[in-house]
């Protein structure tokens, strides 16, 4: 396949990631303060009855805002992950591909996906020891899991953003060759 | 850069225009203006070649090393 129509069906998809992303991001967020200040009986029905959070809101408040908050914003910063490739997709040129601008949002992503695994590993590291007060959680593997790729991914996003860089040198380099 | 171009004095001592050297050596105007001015990271053996042949001179009257 073509170089071009592969970068065209990622960006479709990076806009689709990024929507579906920043509409989870936004329930979250409705529902936690919903269940808070409007209808304390919405934790039961959590994610459209996906995430029952009703145990969790009767062991504590405070505990059922905190996994809450962190899921809304595990699922805010991958939106904003994906907001960052759509942006390499625009400042992508194929004819010049080195610039310090992509360069600059790979490294950008790079911290993202480790500030991700972070986060991730808090909320899985604070969901297992809710558990072990004996309150009944859902599976939040789907939402706090996956804390390895991200650092597998953050690394591997910052040897690839200095190899950009060498790339970046070269294309000037060639670019002043007269 | 240690090196310098001194492509200028030999267009002077020639008295060629940048113009008329862009048509004889067929470099951009832009590419030749970056040489002129040392801006230059490097130099292709067929570029010096053309230049050499239109300025009727060698290597060592276009380049200089300085140290700095």
């Amino acid at each position: 396949m073509e170089t071009k129509k592969i970068l065209q069906i990622l960006n479709v998809t990076a806009w689709i990631l990024f929507t579906l992303l920043c509409i989870q991001a936004g329930v979250f967020l409705f529902n936690t303060f919903f269940t808070l200040f409007i209808n304390p009986v919405d934790s039961k029905y959590f994610q459209r009855g996906e995430i029952d959070f009703s145990a969790l809101y009767a062991f504590s408040t405070w505990s059922f805002l905190m996994v809450a908050l962190m899921m809304a914003l595990v699922a805010a910063i991958k939106a904003y992950m994906f907001y960052l490739v759509i942006l390499i997709f625009k400042a992508l040129n194929m004819v010049r591909p080195f610039s310090s601008e992509v360069g600059q949002l790979i490294l950008k992503i790079a911290y993202v996906a480790l500030f991700i695994c972070a986060l991730s590993w808090l909320g899985t590291q604070y969901s297992e020891w809710l558990l072990k007060q004996g309150v009944k959680l859902p599976l939040m593997y789907k939402y706090f899991g996956g804390a390895d790729v991200f650092l597998m991914m953050g690394v591997m996003l910052f040897v690839v953003a200095q190899v950009f860089k060498r790339g970046i040198e070269i294309q000037t380099e060639n670019d002043l060759t007269v | 850069m240690p090196i310098i171009v001194n492509l200028d004095v030999m267009m002077a001592k020639r008295k060629m225009s940048l113009n008329e050297l862009s048509e004889k050596v067929d470099l951009t105007l832009a590419n030749l203006s970056i040489l002129k001015t040392g801006k230059a990271k490097a130099i292709r053996f067929s570029t010096l070649e053309a230049i050499c042949k239109a300025l009727n001179c060698q290597p060592g009257d276009l380049l200089e090393y300085n140290e700095e």
